[in-house]
């Protein structure tokens, strides 16, 4: 421990820290490119037309071992030697893409927002700071 | 019991660091716990208080050959896992996954082939992840073939979390909400590990209160949960 910590917890006397996370508000987090970018590669998101019945990510309040654990694997299954997907696939329009944030919306889509994750994410914004969502 | 194949896409990652002290928790928690290091590196023993000279048994050695520290048995792998046979002997299962003990292995990164081999025996991966842009790209090589958010008997954990640093932050929510409940927990920059490694000491032991020791142990939670009987899913299926 550094000298100048310990002589703070002195000060304060106290021991050591209490760690506290103070995470970033979803409306806060900062649009980075990276995070566009992930989310439209068909090796992050699924990119099935299956997904547009709803999220393909956990719900708030769902087990963990649900979520991590589906159903349990077949006896037959074989090792997991697959395909890789190709890095430059097209990806489909932006209608057919799960909502990274759907779980805010039930999973509904607007019409506006499709294909666009920024737009998206500051529509989700201001519903939510209208308590919309 | 489960084996959980302690794996990331990017180098660097800390997976030997999760590996050793996810089994150290469960080992607190109560847990039979066998660690097995299968990589060339050779490094998860340092975590344990252990030097680079010192060696521990091989993973086929007999129990009597068992090294434990702080309640977790020590295995080295890599050599055993790279024979020829070691396929075929995980085919007929012959090669201990199951039985009452928690079996963690570390995996290197770019042992892909390895990974390969044990992944249908794996209970549960568990994968870090480190909250940087190139940590957050590697996702991407998670497992080809498989979106990241489909990939079932995985859970993230993102690693070296400073949330003093804009990205890490923005990162952390990101894949909060990217993962949602595949992510398992988030373990905290934490220069205790270092320090305590560079003396040759056990974590918990050396920094009681240390941030990244608490997280682990709330990742051994989320772990033992999602592998607690009743799961069936968890099973072995060789």
């Amino acid at each position: 421990m550094r000298k100048d910590v310990a002589n703070l917890l002195q000060r304060l006397g106290r021991r050591d820290f209490q760690y506290q996370e103070f995470a970033d508000r979803f409306t806060e987090v900062e649009l980075w490119p990276i995070f566009e970018t992930l989310i439209r590669d068909p090796r992050i998101l699924t990119m099935e037309p299956q997904a547009a019945a709803g999220p393909t990510m956990a719900r708030p309040g769902t087990a963990v071992a649900d979520v991590v654990m589906p159903a349990p694997r077949a006896e037959t299954e074989e090792p997991a030697v697959q395909t890789p997907v190709v890095a430059s696939a097209p990806a489909p329009a932006g209608g057919e893409r799960p909502s990274l944030f759907a779980r805010y919306g039930g999973g509904k889509r607007e019409e506006d927002v499709t294909g666009d994750v920024r737009t998206l994410l500051h529509h989700l914004a201001q519903q939510i700071e209208q308590g919309k969502l | 019991m489960p084996f959980i194949l302690c794996h990331s896409p990017k180098g660097g990652a800390g997976t030997s660091f999760v590996a050793a002290h996810l089994a150290l928790a469960l080992a607190e928690a109560g847990h039979a716990v066998t660690a097995v290091d299968m990589t060339r590196q050779d490094s998860l023993k340092l975590y344990f208080g252990m030097t680079p000279i010192q060696a521990i048994p091989d993973f086929d050695a007999p129990e009597d050959d068992a090294h434990v520290v702080a309640g977790v048995s020590l295995r080295q792998g890599y050599r055993v896992a790279h024979t020829d046979a070691f396929a075929l002997s995980l085919a007929r299962g012959e090669v201990p996954l199951t039985g009452e003990r928690y079996i963690i292995a570390d995996v290197s990164a770019d042992d892909v082939g390895l990974r390969a081999l044990l992944l249908p025996h794996a209970a549960l991966v568990v994968m870090p992840v480190v909250p940087t842009a190139i940590g957050l790209a590697a996702l991407t090589q998670a497992q080809p073939g498989t979106p990241l958010v489909e990939q079932d008997y995985t859970g993230f954990v993102i690693n070296r979390l400073d949330e003093t640093r804009r990205f890490g932050r923005n990162a952390h929510t990101f894949l909060r909400e990217l993962l949602g409940g595949k992510l398992l927990g988030a373990i905290h920059e934490d220069e205790a590990v270092n320090e305590a490694t560079a003396r040759g000491q056990l974590l918990p032991a050396h920094t009681a209160a240390s941030a990244a020791m608490k997280d682990i142990r709330n990742l051994a939670v989320a772990v033992a949960a999602v592998c607690a009987p009743g799961q069936d899913a968890i099973e072995d299926v060789a």
